[in-house]
This record gives structure tokens, sequence and C-alpha cells, in this order.
């Protein structure tokens, strides 16, 4: 049996559950993607449903590759069940909701408790049983989850002016910055190239990791890499045919599916962030 | 990390375990071209040592330090041990080692290097996957005790992948995976019984074959096994009785250091390395996902 999601994402406020008013979007069905970002330092409180009841309580909520967040289930006072979440950096990213962790937690037990009967000198049927209950296990509960892409839609808002009978504090937070565009705001980096040719310059490989750790998608990609079904990987497709019309190796900075720069052959830490300013 | 000025316990190098995986009868199989036929014939696909890769032996000093700056060392992703004790599993414990460095380096996140009995919290913000050993020994050896060779191990890992364990560092909605080992495990390694391959998860390969490796080389000389860790890529080796992952060059003691399958990090003398080439292997490429997050679809 299938279990099928249904979400609604609400924007809360800048920390905990403030009173400033929510933007509501819905989202509808297992991934649907949109090309805003989550914002990092948002709490977000998102409605779950569509999970059998008992279950939730065993979940697990994790978020794509390289950002921070802390998740749990909760209810509210209107008994509805949500997922609280803070991301740590601002990104497109995934939440993968896995409601069946129960029963992986289950069979990992009955697979303890079948080595202990071992060490213990069970007689053959009690281990036959035990292992006729893992089996059952596997079958009758393969793990399912979802995936949501969550976004928010436009910038946040700027923070209220300061009244003007207060006296502006030495340490005043910046005017707000106007809104990045998100047509230009780097999601992917990838460092393109043939093997026979070289591999990754050091510095390289060193940029890509600082890069992951902001939120971007930063990689090397052979140019023979495949999927486990023998294709280029849909990520990869469209680095690939940019860094190939400069020649290899080359560094292709995207943000979303375009291209905003290919730059061809760098060598250094500071070639490739420059290219992704 | 440093590379130089480490002190090494003399009981940690050149250690000769009793035979735990890898007999003599079954290494003396091993040859290098036995070895390129049984990946080839599996659908990988088998790489001489690039030109470009070489690097003086008098520049390896300075290759070692950029490798500790950059944090580009193989032993750099790979952010577990695993626990063979009691087993015979040794080939694929370095087999699942040189894998998920290799699927780490593609990445491009530094989740290493691991440490004893913890499970890593960078590891959970990365792509980190851990593959199941068993997944493959117990196509390997179906009579469980007794070991296997590379050869074989290889050549499974290529034809079909490894299952992937059903603790991962995060969650990625798996379909299919097996527990790491029959041996001891650890905090990052599930351990469970016995399971040949009969009764692997119905529709297993679906998902197995998503963590294959894909290109190999298989180097002809030690120099070139010191080469490849030098440019980030972990090379598994059979010797005395065990087989063991390379994971990175001490150039100052001229010592290899390896992730041992017993949580422990290990080191080989060069005499030792030089046993090894004829051997050895490394994994250049694995397959890679069309979304980092949902590694097998």
């Amino acid at each position: 049996m299938k279990y099928f999601l249904s979400v609604a994402l609400v924007l809360i406020a800048s920390v905990g559950l403030a009173d400033e008013p929510a933007t509501k979007i819905v989202i509808t069905g297992p991934s649907t993607t949109t090309t805003n970002t989550i914002q990092a330092g948002v709490l977000y409180k998102l409605p779950v449903s569509g999970i059998p009841a008992g279950e939730l309580s065993k979940a697990s909520v994790t978020v794509n590759p390289s950002v921070g967040v802390t998740a749990e289930f909760g209810k509210t006072l209107d008994d509805e069940l949500v997922i609280y979440f803070l991301a740590l950096n601002s990104g497109i990213h995934n939440v993968v909701v896995d409601y069946n962790k129960a029963h992986q937690f289950w069979r990992q037990e009955l697979q303890r408790s079948y080595v202990d009967a071992q060490k213990a000198g069970a007689s053959e049927e009690v281990l036959a049983l035990i292992q006729s209950a893992i089996d059952k296990a596997i079958v009758d509960h393969p793990v399912q989850s979802g995936i949501i892409v969550l976004s928010v839609s436009g910038p946040r808002p700027p923070p209220p002016p300061i009244p003007p009978d207060q006296p502006i504090p030495p340490d005043a937070p910046d005017p707000p910055k106007p809104p990045v565009d998100p047509d230009q705001k780097v999601s992917r980096v990838t460092y393109v190239y043939e093997k026979d040719h070289g591999n990754v310059p050091r510095p390289v490989s060193f940029a890509l990791q600082r890069l992951n750790a902001t939120g971007i998608v930063a990689t090397e990609f052979e140019e023979d890499t495949k999927t486990g079904n023998g294709e280029t990987p849909e990520q990869y497709k469209i680095a690939l045919a940019s860094a190939r019309g400069v020649g290899l190796p080359a560094l292709v900075v995207q943000s979303g599916t375009r291209v905003l720069r290919v730059v061809k052959a760098p060598t250094t830490e500071q070639h490739v962030m420059d290219a992704v300013k | 990390m440093d590379s130089f000025n480490q002190n090494i316990d003399p009981s940690l190098i050149d250690v000769v375990l009793p035979e735990d995986g890898y007999p003599a009868h079954i290494a003396a199989e091993d040859t290098r071209e036995a070895m390129m036929m049984a990946v080839e014939e599996a659908g990988a696909i088998v790489t001489s040592f690039p030109d470009s890769w070489w690097i003086e032996p008098k520049d390896w000093d300075d290759a070692a330090r950029d490798n500790d700056k950059y944090r580009t060392w193989p032993i750099d992703y790979v952010d577990r041990f695993t626990n063979q004790h009691p087993t015979h599993e040794c080939t694929c414990h370095a087999l699942r080692a040189c894998f998920e460095a290799a699927w780490n380096r593609q990445r491009q996140i530094a989740v290493g290097p691991p440490v004893v009995r913890q499970k890593k919290d960078i590891s959970a913000q990365s792509a980190s996957v851990w593959v199941s050993c068993i997944s493959i020994y117990a196509e390997a050896n179906p009579a469980q005790r007794g070991g296997a060779g590379c050869r074989q191990t290889l050549s499974i890992a290529a034809r079909r992948g490894f299952l992937p364990e059903p603790r991962q560092p995060r969650e990625y909605g798996f379909k299919h995976t097996l527990h790491g080992t029959c041996g001891a495990g650890n905090v990052t390694q599930t351990k469970g019984p016995w399971v040949p391959v009969s009764r692997f998860p119905d529709g297993w390969k679906e998902t197995a074959k998503h963590f294959r490796p894909l290109e190999y080389i298989f180097p002809q000389s030690w120099e070139q096994t010191v080469c490849l860790i030098l440019r980030g890529v972990a090379v598994g080796v059979g010797r005395d009785g065990h087989a063991i992952p390379y994971m990175r060059y001490l150039p100052d003691r001229k010592l290899m250091e390896y992730t041992d399958s017993y949580d422990i990090l290990r080191y080989d003398s060069i005499n030792r390395v030089r046993s090894t080439v004829g051997g050895s292997y490394a994994i250049v490429s694995t397959t890679t996902p069309d979304d980092w997050g949902r590694p097998a679809g």
C-alpha cells in the first residue's frame, strides 16, 4: 500500500512562532518544484496529512545535504499534525519524510534478536521462528517515503522601520539589501573533466567543498559517468553540454537550469570563488 | 590533518592477522590480468593508469602537504569504520571502503576522516551512502566461511552493485536494504544473520544497480599505488591473508595508512606496499544518481 502526502507550507517568521502574517503556499503531489528557495533562520511549519494515525511519531525528517535542520513532529492546538523544521542555510532543498521508519527499526530489532538467540544456543525451531518474523517484516513493511521540495514565495519582507523617537543604536543592522534575482542566484557548480587529462586540482576540490557548505550543490563530474540505469545523470546533462562547448576541463556555474557562466580549466580556489560571485 | 611528524605505534605497522578472508590459495588467483578480465566481463571499464596522474617521487612530499591543506586524501572522503570480526568478509569490507571513498569524492564533500565509534554530523549533511559488505560476500562465498577473492568481489560489485544498509547517515527512502555485516559491526555499520542471495529482498537488484563501481585502475607498480593515493583515490589490496583499503600516505615515515575492518587505523611499510602490486585495484568512478538526495531513484 502506498501512502501519499499532501502538504501545505506556512511561513511563520524569523524566529519561533511570531505574530507576523504568514504567506501560505499550497503544494500538492509528492515532488513539486519551484524556483524560489527556503530562507535561512526561518522556522517552517509543515502541516501533514495522509499518514495513518499512530505512525507519525516514529517517522523522521531530513533535509537535503548542506543544510542544518532541526525537525520534530507535534500537534497544534487544533490537533493538526505538523512538522517543524529550521533551515540553517538558504537554498532549494528536498525534505524527506520517512514515516515508515518504525518498521525499519522493527526489522533491525528482529535481526539483533536472531544473533542474540544464536549466541545463547537457541534451538533451530526458535531461530526459524525469528527468521520467519524477519522475512515477514521485510515483506509486509517496505520502506515508504515522500519527497517535498519546499519553497518560499517571494523574498523575505524587510524588517519594520525604527520609530523616530528612538535613537539608532550604533550597531543597527544594515538596511535591507535589494532582493536577489532568483534567476541569478547560484545553485549548482560542477567541475566537468576527462580523467585521462588529469583529475580535479586539489585547490578546486577544496573550493567545491567550501561551496557545498553554503548550500550550493558543488561537485565534480567525470564526463563518462553514468547512472545505475546507464544514462548521463539528469542533474549533469546541462553542465556536461556546456563544458563540452568550451572544452574540458571546465567549471559550469548554474542557477537552476540556467547556465550563468562557464570557466575553462580553473586551477585555483580563487578561480572557482570568482566564478561564483 | 598532518601527514608528517606522525607518532605511530609500532604495533600498528605491518600487522599480520590470522587469516580472516583472504587465504593464500585465493590470493594466488588474484593476478592483475585475472582481475582486469573479470571486471571487464562484468561490464565495468578498466582504465590504464593515466600518464597525467603520475607524480614524481621527489614531489610526493609537496603533494602530501597539498592533500593535508585541501582535505583531498582518500580518507577525507570516508566517514566510517567497519568491523568484520570474527567473519571472513575482509575483501568486501575493503571494497566497500574504496567504493564509498569514490562516491563521496564525486560529491566533493569531505566527510572524513572516520572516527571510531562515532557517527559524524557532517555525514547527515552530505550524500554519503553506507553500502552492505554482506550484499557482495553472500554471492562471492555462499558457504560463508573461508573468504573470497578480490577478482570475485570486484566482478560482483561491477555487475550488479551493492545494496545499501538499513541504517544510513540520513534518510534516502531505499526500497531494499541489507545489513552490513555478519560480524561485530558498530554504530555506523549494521549487523545481522547470514542471508543467502536467494533471501535478499524481492526486487533488490533495482536498488543495488545504483551503487556500482564504473571504472577501475589496476596499478602496475607501488609508485602508481602511491600516486593514486596522492590523487585522492583509495587503493584496495590483499596481502598476508587479509584485504584492506589504502587511504593515506605518510611521506616522512614512508607508511601507507589504511582503515582496517576492525575499527582501527593501521599502517603498511613500503616493503609491504611493494608486495601488494599485482593484486591491487582502485575504483576511479561509480554510478552517479540523477539526484544526490534520492540516489536509488
